[in-house]
Order: structure tokens, then C-alpha cells, then sequence
């Protein structure tokens, strides 16, 4: 999941927000919440709204009006935050001091699948 | 760049070197090797290249001969020396530059030029470590980062797993276990407590056992530790891209190796199963995947040469074994050797010496370059001093020349110089004791200056005209830097040419005690004195085209003509040549120096004129250095008036730096330069009195001057403790004005001067700082200025003959060897061990010629005023008619006067006698005599006598 790497640092001040309340809470409770705490005005919380609803990190309920709920818990964000800086890591500096079984990389289902069938042991059989 | 940073350094580029040249070898036989030698013998092939990088063999090995691969000592030397010196160019441009013609020559202004250095890399490699030790630490900070952010996340392995890998290690020593869900696949991490970290997922138990057998491979061989050092040695050589690659393929080649141990003794169906763990735990990776890319990644080809491999896989036969077993060593001999290679050349010999015995250390060849050998006495067991013979065998030749014969003693060396292409034998006998000792024997480029300067520049490809240590720098050198001085440091002058040019270069040489080599420490081209990064003059200056004043163009010159009209100058810019049409003799060339302020024009030099010439080709060579030696800014222009009267004027400014010490060979392009310029006898002349060098010195004058006897004022000593000179140059206005003296005269008619002769007569002036021993001479020493007058024998300026001084002459007219008759006298009278001291002195000038009596007199009085005598000019009558007689006479007791007196004056040979007689004496008998043969104002004492004489 990579959500984590496309939630910007303002975005994730809204899912805080959401993760906080532990409700679905509407546009305007959002904004009204901010309002205490930051310069944003009506439109950039708009913005960021509608980015993490097409990122489906929120979805968005109708109930009047909108409603929105976090589709990522806080922990699971967290966990794909450091998954993810530890891939960065790992694809780093890292990974030249530890030994790893196999180098992970970006390889597709395509990729696999060539791979096993390339794979083909003489008087073996695929277990 | 500090010594032992420099050794580093060099040890650093010898291993980079050497492990370049394993990693290429080893790069070359892989495709012959990769599918017949087993992985892990090629794995450890590759560690032979990481050895390479990180020892440095040629600190522990010395190969006993010089080997087949003496490069890399010398790629390394080549590269270290002038690591530190990259010479600086400077690219030219020069603008503007017109040459007009005006009636009235105006000022030229001087090129501009634009200057630009190349990168100084010496910075850059000072500080190469710090790159490296910054990569490294920024390296370890990512992985103790990594380290921290996954050990939050580890828990425990499961029961059943951790049964399996204890049944795995079978009892010795085993990594921990761990499960983690931030892991992206399974790995071994940990220098000291190693642990393998297993993503949080489901494993069959043949995966498992897969999994941890691969770890635990890793782990036995202890291949995280290599990691960590290929990573170590990798930043130390990260300018090397071999480095690079090396450490790629160690990686590789450790995979590959730790998958053939693990399926070594599976079957099929095992090995079947150890590739699936290895395609499904790369399919269960969480790193970010592409779905649709078929690209063909690193990854993806790592993987599926792996994979390959297993299936390729084989038992190894005894001949792949034995084949692998000589490869390696192959290939480490041929890393120890390459590495040792670069060990600088420094050859040691033991050698068990008995007393009395000779016994032959080494022979060998002298190379080109070289031309003396050092022998050092290393270390010993037994004797602690050594007698060493060298001899040689010249070039085909079977006697034996000895070099030295002398005692050495435990650490000291000494040198012999040999002959190059000569073949040395080296022989030692102990004395003292009988024991084994190690000599050091060693061809040194540089056991002397000049040999230091010529390695250079024969190592440039120049080809050298002339060599010579020199005392001193020109001034313009001086100026502004602190020189070294003592006996570590020398100053070299030398000629050669480049293919660019032809240069004049001064070195300054330092050695760090007397047993080292000598070393460049800085160089300069003579016509960029000022400033070694300055740009050369040009080598071949334009052409000047003549135009009138009504801006018509000389027409109907000849090509030849046309090309001649060139100021030409050599690189040392001694040498100008200009060739005019034949005119009228109103066609001529003039040279005006600059003024002082660096413009508008001092008096205008007529250099030559076409009436002065015979022939229809005209082209005259006017040496520049004969009258400037220490360059000059001006401008020359030529002349020309065609048969109607009409000018036509060109105009250059030229500039340029000379040099003090002229080639003594003379080879250069356009005719000669011989050593005897005036500026050049005259310094020879100083010198030769610095060191009393009777010899040199009676070669820098005329014969009239020469010295019969160098004891010629009893001391046997020109008496000079120090001298130094600060400048010495020719003097355009003092030449003017004896030539103009001369000229006509009737000295110059009595002497058969022609005005030829008189026109090659020059003044040159030195300022000097001598310092004179005073218990010897009586000169006063000091800061001086002096005139030298020298001629030479020659009908027109384009003579070769040697200039020789004729006359000296100080500023202020007085001149020392006048002074002489009368020192001597004094000298007389005080050896005739009276008691008296010397109250008057009296002059009586009846006979004194003119010029004698200006000299003289000065230099009397100033040793009256010294000596506390009183000076009086007067004949014995006057001073008797005064008193100052009887006044003696009456204090008889006490004191004296001498009264001095000229006769005999001759002028035909030009002799003289000064007599001189006490006043108590009766007048006109003669105490002591002096006769004395005038040059000019050069009085030489050719014979004492008198009843003084003791």
C-alpha cells in the first residue's frame, strides 16, 4: 500500500484530525475545526478534501451532506510510513551491510511468472 | 602535501592500481570460468581484488628484481610527483595590438592578455580521505538507522521455527531469530550479534529450511564481515569506477556462492524446491510493484541468474578443484607481485661480509638518466663500518674504473657518480667485524641539482641546450619571496627546448638533509619572472608594415623584405633581428625605452643605421641582452626613407625579461650567443675576487690589467669576507658618455682606437654589497656602486670576441687601487717598526696628473680622517716654510709625517713612481718608492723599494 508516501504532510494534518474525533465528521465541522489552528482558508481545505476522497484514503457518505471517514486507521498509517522509510533505507545504505536473501525488487506478476517458468529443475517437480 | 600523507597517498593509487588490474583480469576469464569453476572459488576470486585494493603489498614484499611490471612503481611515482605540481598554463590571448606608422612615435601600449589557470588539483587530493571517511559515515548512519526502525518492529520467531533452525546449527554457535512485518524479505543483519529477520509471514517448512540454511551459509562463511569491508575499501577508493564494479560483483558472486553450498547435496527435487522458496519470497516482497512492466531489471536478472545456476549446478571433479586451487593462487601471486611493483625502488642487499674479504654486493647498468649511485648502510649484525669500492666498466669496455674507495659507517651513505650506460660493481669488505649487513644501493636521479633539472626535463621530452647551478636569482626573482639558502637548497639555470619554444627556466632546489635527493620546488621562466603564472611573451612577433605619413604603404617591398620586418625574439628574448629594405641612409632602426612611467619614450637608441652597412640584404642582429640584461619595456621602430625622401615609419612596443647567465653553447636559432657578455664578465670579475680566484679574475680584464702575481699586495688576497651583488646592468647614459668622450680624443688617437672600437665600448654599472676583511685590504666595504668599462676587439657590434674590463670606476670617482701606492708606503713605513706615529701626511701634486690627483686625494683624506693624520698638499718647501718640519723634528720622539711626491711620469707606457720620505728625513731622500703602471685609472703596483724596505 503505498498511501503512505502520497498523504502530504497538510493532508495528514486533516486525517489527525479524523483519527482524533474517531467520527465521520462533515466538511464544515472540518473546517470550523481548523479555523482555531491554521491559516487555510475555505478553498485549500476543499483541495485537500476532495484529494484524499480521490486517493481513497476518505470515503465520503452522504448523510445531507458529505461525511467523511478515514479508510486507514493511524496504526496502519504509521506502519506504511515506516515500511516505507525502511524500503528507502534498506534501498539505501543498508542494504550494502546486510546479506538478503533475495535483492526485492520491482518485479511484476509478469515478471514471476516468467520467472517460474524458467525455473525447471531436470527430474524435479514444482512443490 | 605533508610526507606521510604523501606515502598514503601513494600507497592508496598503488592499491587502487593493482586491484584495477586483478579486477581486470579476473573480469576477462570470467565467461571462461563462470560455468566450469565452482562459484565459490570465483566468489573468493573476486576477494583476491578486494585484498588487493585494501593491502598494500609493496609495504611487505620487495621483489628482489626489478619485475616484468616495474609500471605501476612508475605510473604511481609519475602521478604522485606531480600529483603536487600539476602545472599551471596559461592561455593567451592577445588583443589590440596595432602597429602603426606616425611620424612622431607615439606611445604603444603594452598587449593585454588574458590569463586562465587550470583547475589546482592538489586541493582536491589533500583531501580525498575526508570524502571518504564523510561517504562512510553517512553509509552507517542510514544502516543504524534501519537497524533501529526494524528492531521496534521485531518479535519473536515462532516455537516451530526456532526448533528447526537449532536443528540446523546442530548445536554450535547460532544467530537469533526473528520475525518482523517491516522486513521485505529474509535476511542476516548484524556485525556482532548477527540475527536473521524473517518477514511476518507463512513458510512451508521447506521454505524455511531454504531460508535459514541460506542464511546460515552467510553466517558460517561470515560474509556480512566482508560485506562490511568490501563497503570500507569501496569508499576509500570511490574515484576508481573499478572499485565499483568490484564491489558488485562481490555481491553477486557471494550469492551465487552461498546458493551452491546450500543445494551442494540436494537432489533434484531439493534444488527444485530451494529455487521456488527463492521465486516465492520475491513474489511475497512488499516492495512497490509495478503490474504491468516486463522491464528486465537488475533484480529480475540477478534472480534468474541464480536461478540458472542452480539448475547448471554440478558436482565439482577433482580437476576443477585442482585447477581452481592453482587459479587462486595464480591470481593472489600476480596481486602481491603487481602490488609489490609499486613499491618504490629502493633495493636492499644483505650480505654475510668477512673481515678482509672483498666480496661483490650487486652490479648493474646506470641508467640514462641517472648518473650516481647511493649506497646507504642500512643495518648490520656484525661490522659496524664497511669499506666500499665502486667501480665501473665504461660502455664495452673491460677495465675497471674506481668510483670511490672509502669507510662507510652503520647509517650513512655516500655517492658515486657513474657514468650512464656504464655497468657498476658494487664490492664491500667489513672491518672490524665479520657479520651480515643490508646496503641500500640505489640509482639517484637526483644526487645533485643539475641531475634533479635535467630528470625534469628530459621527462618532458625537452632536449636541453644548457644546465648550470647559479649562486643567485635574477632580482626579479627575488623580489617579493623568501628563498631558501644553505647548503639543502640550490638554484639551477637551464636552456632547453619544448616543441613549443625554446626556454629559459630558473629552479630553485631543495633537499632535505644531505643524504636526500634533490626536489623542484619551484620554477621559473625567465621571461616571467615577475610571475611564474604569467603568460609567455610570443615567440614570433608580428610583422611591421611601413607606412608613410600619409598612411601610404611601403609599395614594391620584396616578400622577402616584407617577412624581415619582424621583430624577432628568441623566448629568452635576447635576440632581435630586423630586416629593412635597403634604403637611403636615412634607413635605420631605433630603440627607446619606455619612460618612468611606463609610457611615452626616454631618449630614442639608434641601433643601427643602413649607412653603416654595405650590401643591399640588410639584417642586422642586435643583441638586446649585450645592453639590458635585466629586460626592459620600450619600443622599437624602423625607419626607412626611400630615394625621395619620403618616411616611412613601424612602430612596436616590446617587453621583455632577460637573463644574467647566457647560454655558454650558443645554439640558438638565429646565430650565437656567446658567454661573454658585459654584464656577465663583470660579475665574473666580482665573484673571481669573492673567491680569489686569481685566475678567473685575470680573465675578466684586459692584459694591461692582469695580474702577474697574486700576491700582488703581499697578502695574497682580494681580502672579501661576503659579496653580494643586487643588480648589475649596462648603463645607457654612462655608455653615451665615454663613448662621446672617447671619440676623437687624443687618448683614443694615441691608442689607435678606431670609432668602431670606441662604439663597442659600454659602461656597466653593479650595486653590490661587499663586506672586506680589513686586517688584509683596506678597502671600505658596504653598499657600493661602481662603473665597469669594458671593450672588446672588434671593428662593428657583431663581434664574438670576449668583452673585457678595461677600467673601473666608482660614482663618486675614487678609485682604490690608486690608493693602493699609497697604502703600501704606509704599510712600509709602519713594518719599520718605529715607534712614531704618523702625525701628517703631505701630498706635494707637482707632478700629480689631473685625473690622479681627483682620486687620490679623496681616498687620503679619508684615511687621514681615520687614522687621525693631517692631510696637507703642499711641497717640502711650503711645509717647511709652515713649521710643520721642525714641528716633527722637534718631537722627535713622538711622531712623524710622510710627505709623498710623483716623478717620473711616463706616459708613453704609462708609469709613474711615488716616493715618499719622512719629514724628519732630509729632503729629498727617497724612504720608499712605489712604481706603479696607470691603466685609466687603474694604478697597478709593479715594484716597491726604498730604504724603508726592511
Amino acid at each position: 500500500m503505498n498511501t503512505a508516501e502520497r498523504i502530504s504532510n497538510a493532508e495528514l494534518e486533516i486525517m489527525k484530525l479524523l483519527w482524533r474525533e474517531n467520527r465521520p465528521m462533515s466538511f464544515t465541522e472540518i473546517r470550523v475545526a481548523f479555523q482555531q489552528t491554521s491559516r487555510w482558508d475555505k478553498s485549500t481545505i476543499v483541495t485537500l478534501i476532495r484529494r484524499l476522497a480521490d486517493k481513497g484514503v476518505l470515503t465520503a457518505e452522504k448523510r445531507g451532506v458529505l461525511y467523511y471517514t478515514p479508510n486507514i486507521s493511524e496504526a496502519e498509517y504509521v506502519r506504511a510510513a515506516e515500511q516505507q522509510m525502511l524500503d528507502k533505507l534498506y534501498g539505501g545504505s543498508a542494504k550494502r551491510f546486510v546479506t538478503a536473501l533475495v535483492t526485492g525488487g520491482k518485479l511484476s506478476e509478469a515478471d514471476i511468472d516468467e520467472l517460474k517458468a524458467y525455473f525447471k529443475m531436470e527430474g524435479g517437480n514444482d512443490a | 602535501m605533508p610526507n606521510e600523507w604523501s606515502n598514503a597517498f601513494r600507497a592508496l593509487i598503488t592499491m587502487s592500481l593493482t586491484g584495477s588490474a586483478i579486477a581486470a583480469i579476473l573480469f576477462a576469464i570470467k565467461p571462461l570460468v563462470k560455468n566450469r569453476l565452482p562459484k565459490t572459488v570465483q566468489y573468493y576470486m573476486w576477494l583476491i581484488a578486494l585484498a588487493a585494493l585494501v593491502i598494500p603489498f609493496s609495504e611487505f614484499v620487495v621483489l628482489p628484481v626489478k619485475t616484468v611490471v616495474p609500471t605501476v612503481s612508475e605510473i604511481v611515482s609519475e602521478n604522485v610527483r606531480s600529483g603536487g605540481e600539476i602545472m599551471n598554463r596559461a592561455a593567451v590571448e592577445i588583443t589590440g595590438q596595432r602597429y602603426s606608422a606616425l611620424p612622431a612615435p607615439e606611445k604603444v601600449n603594452a598587449e593585454s592578455q588574458v590569463y586562465w589557470k587550470r583547475f589546482n588539483w592538489n586541493f582536491l587530493i589533500s583531501y580525498a580521505p575526508a570524502y571518504s571517511i564523510l561517504a562512510l559515515l553517512f553509509l552507517l548512519l542510514g544502516y543504524f538507522r534501519f537497524l533501529f526502525k526494524l528492531r521496534r518492529r521485531r518479535i519473536p520467531a515462532e516455537t516451530a521455527e526456532l526448533a528447526v533452525l537449532a536443528e540446523l546449527t546442530a548445536g554450535r554457535k547460532s544467530p537469533k531469530l526473528y520475525r518482523n512485518e517491516l522486513a521485505a524479505t529474509p535476511m542476516l543483519i548484524g556485525l556482532f550479534r548477527p540475527a536473521i529477520v524473517l518477514p511476518d509471514k507463512e513458510y512451508s517448512e521447506v521454505q524455511l529450511e531454504n531460508i535459514l540454511r541460506h542464511e546460515l551459509t552467510h553466517y558460517r562463511r561470515r560474509d556480512i564481515w566482508l560485506k562490511w569491508l568490501a563497503v570500507l575499501v569501496w569508499s576509500f577508493h570511490w574515484f576508481n569506477p573499478v572499485a565499483w564494479l568490484v564491489r558488485r560483483e562481490i555481491d553477486r558472486a557471494c550469492e551465487l556462492a552461498c546458493d551452491e553450498a546450500v543445494i551442494a547435496n540436494l537432489d533434484a527435487n531439493g534444488k527444485q524446491n530451494y529455487g521456488n522458496t527463492l521465486i516465492s519470497v520475491v513474489a511475497a516482497t512488499k516492495m512497490p510493484r509495478a503490474v504491468f512492466s516486463m522491464t528486465m531489471c537488475e533484480e529480475k536478472r540477478a534472480l534468474k541468474e541464480r536461478l540458472g545456476s542452480i539448475m547448471k549446478s554440478k558436482k565439482h571433479t577433482k580437476l576443477t578443484i585442482t585447477l581452481s586451487a592453482v587459479l587462486l593462487v595464480a591470481i593472489t601471486g600476480a596481486a602481491v607481485l603487481i602490488g609489490a611493483s609499486g613499491a618504490e625502488n629502493t633495493n636492499e642487499y644483505t650480505q654475510f661480509l668477512t673481515v678482509g674479504e672483498k666480496t661483490e654486493i650487486t652490479r648493474g647498468v646506470m641508467d640514462d638518466l641517472n648518473s650516481a649511485l647511493n649506497v646507504r648502510f642500512f643495518e648490520t649484525s656484525g661490522p659496524l663500518v664497511c669499506d666500499i669500492e665502486i667501480v665501473y666498466l665504461a660502455d664495452g669496455e673491460d677495465t675497471e674504473v674506481t668510483a670511490v674507495s672509502e669507510l662507510l659507517e652503520l647509517s650513512k651513505s655516500l655517492t658515486a657518480r657513474i657514468p650512464s650506460g656504464s655497468t657498476y660493481i658494487v664490492r664491500a669488505t667489513a672491518a672490524g667485524n665479520t657479520g651480515n649487513l643490508t646496503l641500500s644501493i640505489v640509482q639517484a636521479i637526483s644526487a645533485t641539482p643539475e641531475d634533479a633539472v635535467k630528470y625534469d626535463i628530459l621527462k618532458n621530452n625537452g632536449e636541453i641546450s644548457t644546465i648550470m647551478q647559479i649562486d643567485t636569482l635574477p632580482g626579479a626573482v627575488e623580489a617579493g619571496k623568501v628563498l631558501p639558502t644553505g647548503e639543502n637548497a640550490a638554484y639551477v639555470y637551464a636552456v632547453y627546448t619544448l616543441p613549443d619554444g625554446y626556454w629559459t627556466y630558473f629552479y630553485i632546489l631543495e633537499r632535505g638533509d644531505s643524504q636526500s635527493a634533490w626536489e623542484i620546488t619551484a620554477k621559473y621562466r625567465s621571461d616571467t619572472l615577475q610571475d611564474p603564472n604569467a603568460s609567455p611573451a610570443p615567440l614570433s612577433a608580428p610583422i611591421l608594415t611601413l607606412y608613410a605619413e600619409d598612411g601610404a604603404e611601403l609599395p614594391n617591398l620584396s616578400d622577402y623584405a616584407k617577412e624581415g620586418l619582424r621583430l624577432f625574439e628568441v623566448s629568452d628574448t635576447v635576440l632581435i633581428s630586423v630586416t629593412v629594405p635597403y634604403g637611403t641612409k636615412e634607413t635605420g632602426v631605433y630603440w627607446s625605452e619606455n619612460g618612468a612611467d611606463g609610457g611615452g619614450r626616454a631618449d630614442p637608441y639608434l641601433v643601427f643605421s643602413s649607412s653603416e652597412l654595405e650590401t643591399m640584404t640588410v639584417s642586422y642582429t642586435w643583441k638586446i641582452s649585450d645592453y639590458y640584461p635585466d629586460g626592459i619595456n620600450g619600443s622599437m621602430w624602423v625607419v626607412y626613407t626611400d630615394t625621395n625622401g619620403k618616411i616611412y615609419n613601424a612602430t612596436a612596443g616590446m617587453s621583455f625579461l632577460n637573463i644574467l647567465y647566457p647560454s655558454e653553447s650558443g645554439d640558438y636559432p638565429n646565430g650565437g650567443l656567446t658567454d661573454t657578455t658585459a654584464v656577465y664578465i663583470v660579475r665574473k670579475h666580482l665573484l673571481a675576487e669573492r673567491d680569489d680566484d686569481f685566475e678567473l679574475w685575470n680573465s675578466t680584464v684586459v692584459p694591461e690589467l692582469r695580474l702577474d702575481d697574486p700576491t700582488f699586495n703581499r697578502n695574497g688576497t682580494f681580502g672579501v669576507n661576503s659579496l653580494t651583488i643586487d643588480s648589475v646592468y649596462v648603463s645607457a647614459e654612462e655608455t653615451a658618455r665615454i663613448q662621446a668622450m672617447y671619440r676623437g680624443s687624443d687618448l683614443a688617437r694615441k691608442r689607435g682606437w678606431s670609432d668602431a672600437y670606441i662604439s663597442n665600448m659600454v659602461a656597466v654599472a653593479v650595486n653590490y654589497t661587499v663586506d672586506y676583511d680589513n686586517s688584509k685590504v683596506p678597502n671600505t666595504g658596504g653598499q657600493l656602486s661602481q662603473y665597469f668599462y669594458l671593450s672588446r676587439d672588434a671593428e662593428n657590434s657583431q663581434s664574438n670576441t670576449p668583452w673585457l674590463i678595461f677600467d673601473i670606476m666608482s660614482p663618486g670617482g675614487q678609485s682604490d687601487t690608486a690608493y693602493e701606492a699609497f697604502r703600501q708606503i704606509i704599510a712600509h713605513y709602519n713594518k719599520i717598526g718605529t715607534d712614531k706615529t704618523i702625525k701628517y701626511i703631505a701630498i706635494d701634486t707637482a707632478n700629480i696628473p689631473a685625473q690622479v690627483e681627483a682620486q687620490l686625494i679623496p681616498a687620503v683624506q679619508k684615511a687621514s680622517d681615520e687614522n687621525v693624520w693631517e692631510l696637507l698638499l703642499d711641497t717640502y718647501d711650503g711645509l717647511a716654510e709652515k713649521g710643520y718640519i721642525s714641528d716633527i723634528t722637534a718631537d722627535d720622539s713622538i711622531s712623524e709625517g710622510i710627505l709623498f711626491w710623483f716623478s717620473e711620469v711616463n706616459a708613453e707606457d704609462n708609469t709613474m713612481k711615488v716616493r715618499a720620505s719622512r719629514f724628519s728625513s732630509p729632503k729629498d731622500s727617497v724612504g720608499a718608492e712605489v712604481t706603479v703602471s696607470i691603466y685609466f685609472t687603474k694604478w697597478k703596483v709593479t715594484d716597491v723599494s726604498g730604504l724603508w724596505k726592511s
